[in-house]
This record gives structure tokens, sequence and C-alpha cells, in this order.
């Protein structure tokens, strides 16, 4: 019997030994004309998505990707970055910034045959409110004041506040229990048809779009386990189409799929902890910068698909980009040696970097970050964890001495990837910590004046640049691959799919 | 009578251990599945609104207890990550696995015992030597790899499936058992390696005894003496064998599952582990270690059936 107990602990004990996948995709540019109607498309996803919660899928880049086609806001995000018109037909904001008002599009209805109300609005504002999202804290009033439009009242000035309204319009009541969870609701150009855990979602054009809506009359997303199954499952042709990062398209055979060179929207960087010895010394933070070479890791980790950050602004979100500080780091062994004398550790030190086994380009890229750093005399070890024990212990518990990891942003403001930096906001899991940076961020979130406001992101940007927060390396370039038999594809700053910009080639 | 009673008292026994293993191994590993659903996005304050409404605010000794308290009931509790009852998901999983696993034993049972006949019969023979070669690379290459050149060759060479595509049984049963044969297969072969090797080794010990010599003695004909006399003999020290063979089958699908991605309680499991959903991984350890254990009682059963001298609870 004793066997026997031992043989079922060790299954037990395997099991829990054992760890899976996950991934993200995400893109930027180009469509045609001359698009054939109806076909179904199936898109290969890596990694899964298990929820379609209005207010927390479109928190995961994967969950976004599939959630961007079934919802829409007031406003939603256009290809260049900036908010378009969804669900309101007009926008206007106030002198000071602190009131807009919408005017609610006519003949927009849900996915389940019901027409838009205010009420419908104010029941997605307060849930959106009532789930912490990010914004809504500075609501201080949404109320309707006629039929058709609504009035926000902010807390304080903020010109930026319509990108935090990109969020899911649902129906009135529809989600009290977490209902739109397995079984969204919106008044997106694709409606939320089926789902099969592990498996897949399918999703069926809305013919009663308000806009021009999708060509395809279906879309499945399957979730496959990672990269390698993607490739698999395109070369045996069980999908249309798949996201992948820069090197992947190398494994196919020319000729064969179509492809669309995008950015993934988000900066790679290798994330120093600003409070831990040796690494709380600025000095010691700018050696390493200069000793590692962006170029080097784009060309040979990446083939060239990616773009040189050096903020952690993505390069694509250009109106609030700080080009300057690109290159303020370009290789300079010397710099760096000396730099790293100055701070006492003539001899090098050694140290280790967690990284997400889920995410290969990064550790790929550590693996060359080593030789680079060797060259200075700094050891760096690489040590990879789960995606769980990454988020638990490294970011959330700001547990380690560097890490490697492209944070996204779930909106294309400024604010998504800066706000991290200010000293005690509680994602800020580099520990990084400068008074004149507080202060120019908050500035430049209440500052009403447009051209003033980007000049204040800029600096910021500046001062997380020469403080060297952490090494700012890529945005690391991203390729959509579909079959020869589709076409079309829309991006934007930010990780989503459009599928209503595929079509069937004839 | 009382050997059922010992024999259940110490099934629940050891069901509960595991149970408490996986609670303690959550208590080791960090966890936290709010997080892991909202990502690096999210503000404190909406991991937080997020883990009230999972429940998962509560210690977790405090949801061990609520689990186990329902588990005894028939009811498994919710998945924090699919937020859909456990045994709605175990439900259509098991069948899956299920078929999967007999599919893989079949194919051990007719491949491993002829072949370990033929390699005892055909001893001191090329043909030993081949089997014997066969064996030890069975034995020698993990499975995963197997379904990997499996793909590769069957899937993405020759086309004879899609990599990647799984039918479900409510669809086509023989689309079904199409896509389950290359993971069974996979499955299998290390398996099937094995047990030649053992029946191979059991009917040679029993070739040796007196009752053989006895059989020869009274002009029985090879054929008879291995068919009737050994083989009879050699199951029986072979049966236990299947037992852990089940087992390591049903271990072996936890791997394949992934590799082919069938929806399987294997992909399932790795899934629940990976995003720290308490609710489904302790269920779904809990079940897997029910069916190892009633495998192994009626392994038990079936050695004295086919020997009726071995007593049951006897040791």
């Amino acid at each position: 019997m004793k066997k026997r107990i031992i043989a079922a602990l060790m299954t037990a004990v395997m099991a829990l030994s054992l760890a899976a996948c996950g991934g993200s995709s995400s893109q930027s540019q180009e469509t045609a004309s001359g698009a054939a109607e109806g076909g179904t498309f199936i898109y290969g996803l890596a990694g899964e998505v298990s929820d379609f919660d209005p207010f927390s899928a479109a928190g995961t880049a994967n969950g976004r990707s599939i959630t961007f086609n079934i919802y829409e806001g007031l406003v939603k995000v256009g290809p260049d970055g900036g908010t378009v018109p969804a669900v309101a037909s007009d926008v206007q904001m106030s002198e000071d910034a602190t009131t807009y008002t919408f005017t609610l599009r006519e003949g927009v209805t849900f996915h389940n045959g019901a027409a838009v109300t205010t009420d419908d609005v104010l029941y997605s504002v307060k849930k959106a409110t009532d789930s912490g999202l990010p914004g809504y804290d500075k609501i201080a009033s949404c109320e309707a004041t006629d039929d058709s439009t609504i009035v926000i009242t902010l807390t304080e000035p903020d010109t930026g506040f319509l990108v935090y309204l990109t969020q899911a319009i649902i129906p009135n009541g529809s989600d009290d229990n977490g209902e739109l969870t397995l079984n969204p609701i919106g008044t997106g150009p694709y409606k939320f048809e089926s789902y099969e855990v592990q498996e897949s979602v399918t999703l069926v054009k809305n013919e009663d779009y308000w806009g021009e809506g999708g060509h395809l009359d279906e879309v499945i997303v399957r979730f496959l386990a990672d990269q390698t199954a993607q490739l698999t499952n395109f070369q045996g042709a069980s999908i249309d189409g798949f996201g992948a990062y820069g090197g992947m398209a190398e494994q196919l055979e020319e000729g064969t799929y179509n492809l669309y060179d995008t950015n993934s929207n988000m900066v790679q960087v290798l994330a120093l902890n600003n409070k831990v010895a040796p690494f709380d010394d600025v000095r010691v933070r700018q050696a390493l910068a200069y000793a590692i070479d962006a170029d080097d890791i784009i060309e040979t980790v990446n083939y060239g698909h990616a773009v040189k950050a050096g903020t952690p602004v993505p390069p694509s979100i250009s109106k609030y980009y700080n080009a300057d500080v690109a290159t303020a780091y370009d290789k300079n062994i010397d710099k760096a040696k000396e730099l790293l004398e100055e701070a006492g550790y003539k001899d090098g030190f050694t140290f280790t970097v967690k990284i997400a086994d889920i995410f290969p380009v990064h550790v790929d890229c550590a693996q060359l970050m080593v030789n680079e750093l060797a060259e200075i005399g700094v050891t760096m070890n690489i040590e990879q964890v789960d995606w769980n024990t990454w988020l638990t212990n490294v970011y959330g518990g700001r547990e380690y001495e560097a890490t490697v990891v492209s944070v996204d942003g779930s909106t294309v403001s400024p604010t998504a990837f800066l706000s991290r930096y200010v000293s005690d906001a509680d994602n800020n899991f580099v520990n990084f910590n400068s008074p004149a940076y507080d202060e120019t961020y908050k500035a430049a979130v209440s500052e009403t004046d447009d051209e003033k406001q980007v000049e204040l992101f800029k600096e910021a940007q500046q001062i997380l640049s020469d403080e060297c927060a952490s090494v700012y390396i890529e945005d690391i370039g991203s390729l959509t691959i579909y079959s020869k038999d589709f076409e079309g594809y829309v991006g934007y700053p930010l990780t989503a799919m459009d599928f209503s910009a595929i079509h069937k080639v004839n | 009578m009382k050997y059922f009673l010992k024999k259940t008292g110490i099934l629940v026994l050891t069901i509960f251990l595991i149970s408490l293993l996986t609670f303690f191994a959550f208590h080791i590993i960090p966890s936290d599945p709010a997080r892991l659903i909202l990502g690096t996005n999210a503000s404190e304050a909406q991991v937080e609104a997020l883990r009230v409404q999972l429940g998962i605010d509560r210690p977790l000794s405090d949801q061990y207890i609520s689990w186990i308290t329902g588990f005894v009931r028939g009811d498994f509790g919710t998945s924090t990550k699919y937020r859909m009852p456990v045994a709605e998901l175990l439900a259509s999983r098991l069948p899956v696995t299920l078929s999967l696993g007999l599919m893989a034993l079949v194919l051990v049972l007719l491949a491993g015992i002829p072949l370990g006949i033929l390699a005892a019969r055909r001893r001191d023979t090329i043909w030993e030597q081949v089997i014997n070669f066969l064996t030890m690379l069975g034995i020698s290459v993990p499975n995963f790899f197997l379904s990997i050149l499996f793909m590769w060759v069957f899937g993405l060479i020759l086309h004879w499936f899609r990599p990647g595509t799984f039918v479900s049984y409510t669809r086509s049963l023989s689309g079904f058992i199409g896509s389950l044969f290359f993971p069974a297969l996979s499955i299998a072969i290390p398996q099937t390696a094995v047990l030649v090797k053992y029946m191979r080794t059991a009917m040679l010990e029993e070739l040796g005894q007196d009752y053989v010599r006895t059989a020869r003695g009274k002009g029985a004909s090879e054929t008879i003496v291995l068919h009737i006399h050994v083989l009879r003999n050699a199951i029986v020290a072979v049966v236990p064998l299947i037992g852990m063979i089940i087992a390591s089958v049903l271990s072996g699908s936890i791997i394949i599952e992934q590799v082919f991605s069938i929806p399987g309680i294997g992909k399932l499991l790795i899934s629940a582990v990976t995003s720290r959903d308490f609710p489904l991984t302790q269920t779904l350890v809990v079940y897997v270690a029910i069916i190892i254990v009633l495998v192994n009682f009626l392994a038990d059963i079936a050695i004295q059936v086919i020997d009726p001298r071995i007593r049951l609870g006897g040791s």
C-alpha cells in the first residue's frame, strides 16, 4: 500500500511542478482595398483568454486582442493613437478641462438588439469606477442631462481624460454579478458567439453595426501553447494568421504568407531595482546602460525588427515620445568602466536577472547582455521564473535585482507608461525615486495647454534618462502573418487586433 | 468485507493527504490569481476588487476548508481562472483524458503481451536481439519527444493529420479517435517497452519452474506449455505492473495533451497550476489520485481472479 500512496503522491507532485506557457501579440499599420466579403478567419493566439470581462480582460494584451472587437467605449482609439468618437458621436471638453460633454450616437445597438441609452452609459461608468480602473477615480460626477447627453465632471483638470473613456459601454444591469465575463455583450463590429475553454473563442459579424463594420462572417481565435505551436499550426494550415516577434518569419517558406511588420508598442527594459545595491547608485545604472548596445540586440536577436527606445514611452506614440534620449547611452565601454570605478566597483560585481520564462525573446536578449556586461567586468546570471512567480515576487513584491520585461500600457496615453515612475506609485516596481520627476509628472498631468503638456511629458522622460531609472532598450517589432488567402491590417499604438480590417482575397 | 472497509479507509486517507499536500504546495509557491488575471496594468485597487470578487481575499486555509467541505457534498467550487463551476470543466474534460488513456492502454496491451511472449519464445535467436534493442530504445525515448517526432513526420510531412486540431467526440467519433491516435501512440510506446521487458522476464522465470518440466514430461507441445501454462502464471506477475502502467499513462497524458493541444484533464491541470487556481487544481489532483488508487485496487482484485491462491487482504 505504501507504494501506491507514493505513486499517487508522485502524480500530485509532478502535476504541481509542471508549468505551461502564455504570451502576447501586438501590432501597427496598413490596409488594402478590393475586399472580398464573407469567410472565416482562424487566428492563432499564443496563450489563452479565459474571460471577456469588459473591465478586466482588457488588462492583458491577449484579452484586449479579442475584446477590442466586441466592446466599444464612448470613444475609441484610432490608428494614429488619438481618440475617435464611437458610442458617442460628439465630445466637447470645457476650457478648463474639467467637464466633458458627450452626445450619444443615434442608432447604436448592443449585440442583444437593445438600443444604447444614457442609463447604459451611467451604469458602465459606475462599473468601471467600482472596478478600480485607472482614471475613473478622477470623476466627480457623471450624469445624463437629457436622453442623449452625458456630462462627466472631473475633480481636477485633465486634458488627456478621453483615453480612459475607451472602456466598454455595456447594457444597464447586465454585469451585476459578472455575467458578461463568459457572455460578453458590447456594441463592436464583432459579437461573441461561443467559447470553448482552452480551445477557442468564436466571433461573428455584427450585421447591425453602426459603422462600416467587418468583412469576415466569422473569426475564430484559437488558443495555442506557444510560438512553436503557432508556427506548426500555420504550416499545417490549421490557422490563417498569427502574431509573432521578429525572427519567426525566417522559419517560414518565402512567398507563402502575407507579412505585416509593426511595433509591439511597449518598451523592453532591463529594469534595475533602484533600492537594491549596487543599483541604488545612479553611476552603476548608467554604467550598465553604456555597456549595453541596443543596436546590437536589435540586429542579433530581432533581425532588425525593432526600434531603439531610450525611454519607457514607445516611439510609436510620437507626439509624446522624447526622441533625444534614444541615443543618450550609446555604447561606450570606457565611460562605463570609469563610472563603475567612481562608484567603487572597479572590479565589477555579480547580479541576477529574473526573467519570466513565457517570454523567450527576453531570455534571448539577456543572453546577449551577459556578454556585453562581461566587457566591463560585470557578471549577470540569468534566472528564469514562471509568470506567476514573476508577477508576485518581482513585479508585485519587488524582490529582485534586475529583470527584463516589456511593459505595455492599457491606454495610449503617456501616463500609462510614465505614471509608474512616480515615487509612491503602487506599480513603481523599479523603486524609482526622484522628487524632480514627481513634480514634473504631476505638472504634466494637470497642464491644460496641449503644447506645454507635451513638453512636460518629454521633460519627465529626460529625467528618467538622466537618472537612468533603468536601461530602456527597444520596442520589439511585432509581426502579423496571414496566409495568402487573407489581407488587411490596421494597427494601433496599443496591443489590439482589429478583425474588421481583415478580408478574404478572391 | 473487512478488506473492503480497510481498503476504502486507506483510499479516503490517501486522498485527504494528497489534498493537504496540494494545499501546502500552494502555500509555498508564490500565488496571486487576481494579479495574474489582470496583468501588469492593473492598479492595486483593481486587483483588490477582483480578489474580493473571486473570494481569494480570504486566507488560503479558509479556502481549503470551504473547498473540502464542498467536495464532500459534491460541490467542487468555482474556478478562479475560468469563472465557471469546476464540475462543469471536469465533466467536459474527463471523457477526453479517459479515452486517451484507454486507447494508450489498449495499444500497450495489444503490442506488449504478444511481443513479450515472442521474445520469450524466440530466446537465443536474432528476434530476441531485435526486440531487446527496440525495448531499450522504447524505454529511453521520452514520450514528448515521440510526439514531436510524430507531429513532424505524420503531420507536417505526410499530412496524415493536422497538428493542433482536435475533433470533439460530440462532433465525430471517428474524428475523435483519429485525433487521439498519435497522442495515444506516443504515450503507449515507452510503456509497451516496459511491459515487453517485464513480460519476457516473467515468462523466462516461469519456464524454469518445476511444473513446466512436468508439462513437458507429459508430452505437451512447446506452444501449449508457453500459452497455457506459463502465460497464465506470467500474467499474474505482470498485473501489478499494469496498475503502474495505467498511472504512467495518465501522467504521460498530462504532458502529451499539452504537446498535441488536446483539451483533457492534463492540459487543464497545467493551466490550473500556472494560474494558481486553487479549487480547480485541488479537484483535478484529487480526481487523478482517486483514479490511480482505484486502478491499483482493481489490479489487486484481478490478480485474485486469475490466481485464487492469492487471498485478498492476506498480506
